[in-house]
This record gives structure tokens, sequence and C-alpha cells, in this order.
């Protein structure tokens, strides 16, 4: 050990009279060195990796709802806590004893799907003017990049502006940080 | 009796430190080029005004917007001008004069639309500012008074919506007297 170290560090800097517990030294050196950059050489090319356990998305992401074809303009909303869903026919149906909601969704890709997805509960939104409505609220399966979540998710009675969903904080919370200046940086591939 | 190793003396001793000082220094800024993450409320500074507010940080909004009371228009000069009152939970309040740089509809989910006024002004959070379009809003009906949108986040820092109050305000404002 002392040997190779002491051949290692004639070579790196010559000219210097060396002895052995010198050149442990500087071999010691050398090993924590390369050991606290290590990380930061793998974090170079991967911007998911260098806040652990986050993914860095966009504030715009492709989200594809689970076992459909479908791919929906998703905006990630760091304003809203919760999660809505825009779409224009939506009823309650029963199936072995338990309330599901059935609706349709059409994407900007032309592909179509008729989702059944479980209700959560229904909640009661007021709007400015004071009247109330019910809303219902499901539970989605989704996926972004190869995340993939489960997400309870309220529909909307007006259409959103460019997306067609919205996740809000509550969703995402600890799994993903938003850079806004980035938007669609994956495609939605989940098993 | 020796006072000290005697490898203190050496030469190849501080040679050695060289490399772990120089991978430090470098992690060290990697660190720092961490440090754009931010939570999904944090505290902003704005100039003029001077004033700390609680905003929040909105990956949906294109734009900010600040709860501004006591709004007047008047002319100075041939130029439209605001003035208008700020104030943060700390009871601190700032008055604030600037010229209207152009008008916004604001429209709510409802569809009734509020033209706004709208301002350019410094707004800084955690070590950075930027100069944006901030509207003038009346946000009386939510928690935070101030709504920073992507014009000011997009590039600047990235939004931890898990965490809350990350950064201080810490920009000097001084070159814009």
């Amino acid at each position: 050990m002392s040997q190779l170290a002491l051949l290692l560090m004639r070579t790196l800097i010559p000219g210097q009279r060396l002895n052995r517990v010198l050149s442990c030294f500087f071999l010691i050196g050398l090993f924590v060195a390369v050991v606290s950059i290590s990380p930061a050489h793998a974090d170079k090319d991967h911007p998911d990796k260098n806040i652990p356990n986050r993914l860095i998305v966009g504030w715009l992401e492709k989200v594809k709802i689970q076992k459909q074809d479908v791919v929906l303009h998703t905006r990630l909303d760091t304003g809203r806590s919760f999660s809505s869903i825009y779409s224009d026919s939506m009823k309650k149906i029963e199936k072995n004893g338990e309330e599901y909601i059935q609706f349709e969704l059409n994407d900007r890709y032309g592909k179509h799907s008729t989702i059944e997805a479980p209700l959560v509960r229904t909640m009661s939104l007021r709007n400015h003017e004071g009247v109330s409505r019910e809303a219902y609220v499901i539970q989605l399966g989704l996926c972004i990049g190869n995340y993939y979540m489960e997400d309870e998710v309220s529909f909307s009675s007006h259409p959103h502006l460019d997306q067609e969903l919205i996740l809000g904080r509550q969703s995402f919370e600890g799994q993903f940080i938003i850079d806004p200046s980035l938007s669609f940086t994956r495609e939605p591939e989940c098993d | 009796m020796r006072l000290s190793p005697y490898w203190l003396k050496r030469r190849g001793f501080y040679l050695s430190a060289l490399p772990i000082l120089f991978f430090i220094t470098l992690n060290a800024a990697q660190a720092e080029a961490n440090n754009n993450v931010l939570g999904w409320i944090e505290r902003a500074k704005i100039h003029p005004g001077g004033i700390q507010l609680d905003a929040k940080l909105d990956t949906g909004a294109d734009n900010c917007s600040l709860h501004a009371r006591n709004i007047e228009y008047f002319m100075k000069g041939n130029i439209e001008h605001v003035r208008f009152k700020v104030r943060n939970r700390r009871g601190e309040e700032a008055t604030i004069e600037k010229p209207v740089y152009r008008e916004a509809s604001i429209k709510r989910v409802e569809g009734e639309a509020h033209i706004r006024p709208v301002i350019r002004m410094y707004v800084c959070v955690g070590s950075k500012y930027r100069e944006v379009d901030v509207n003038l809003a009346d946000r009386s009906d939510f928690s935070f008074p101030m709504l920073i949108g992507r014009s000011f986040l997009s590039g600047n820092a990235i939004v931890d919506s898990s965490r809350t109050y990350l950064q201080q305000p810490t920009c000097d404002f001084s070159f814009a007297e």
C-alpha cells in the first residue's frame, strides 16, 4: 500500500523527496476527493438525481390515464391544492354495489376513451355568487414519465383553458419538483 | 522533545491536502447550484416599496399579481401613474407610485372580466430578482398578498410543493434607486 502510494505520488509530483507516510496522506486525500466528486459526476446529465427521490418535471406534462389510450396535456399547478379534470359527459353508475363515474375523454391526438372510475366522495363547491353545486371526486391512476400515482381528481364545470387535466400540490408534493422553464420533459410509459 | 509531528513540517503533507480542498470547493459550488429550489410559499421583497410579503409561487399562473389597496390613478407629466398601498402580515405598509405599464383583464372562473392596472416592478425571492409585470389585483379573498407566476419563476427557480419558506430575500436594490 505505502509502496504504491509512494510510486503514485512520485509520478504526480516530481522533484519531491518523499517518504511512505506522506504519500499515504496523499493517497487518502486523493481517495476522499474521488469519493466526494463521484456523485456530482453522476448528477451532471440527470436532472432527476440532483435532489434525491424527487423528479424534476416541467409545468406542462403528458399524462396517461391508467389502462386507457388517452394522453392528456396536464398542468402541474403549485397554486392549487387539488386536481381537476373536465368532461362534458359524465354519469353515475353502479357496479357491484359500488358507485362509479363513467365519462368520456377525447385527447388532442385523436384518441377516445370511456373511463369508469370509482367515486370517492361528492364535494359541494360554492362559486363567487354563492351558488353551490355538486362535484364528483374520483380516483384515477395517472402516469407521468414512468412514475405511476393514484390521485383524487374532481370534475370541473368549465373546460380548462389549454389543458385537459390540472394537477394540484396535493397530488405531487414530495414526488415532483416543478421547473417552470420546462414543459413536456418525458413521455408517459408505465407498466 | 518534538513539538510537532515531523510530517507537519513537510511540504508533501500540505500538497496532499490540496486535492481535498479542491474538491470541497467544487462540492460547495454544486450545493450553491441547488439553491434555486423554492417552496410553494416564500417571502418576496418588492422594489419600490422595500416591503416583504408572503407570496404563493404558482407554476400555473403566467404572471405576478399583488394585492393593492386604495388604487388611485393620476397624471404625472403626460404619463398615467397609479398610487396604491401594500400591507404585509406584520402590519408594515408601503405606498408605491408607478407608471401604468398596461392594463390587463383578469378573468375569474365565472367569466366576468375585471380591468386592472399592470406595473413593472422588481421582485426578489431568495437571491434571485427580476423586473416583472405585476398586476394590481384585489386579492382580499386570498390568503397571500402576492402571487408569483412563471414570468418570475421560469429560469430563476424550481418549486417544491412539499416545502415552504426555504429562503430569505437577500437582494440589494440599491442599483435601482
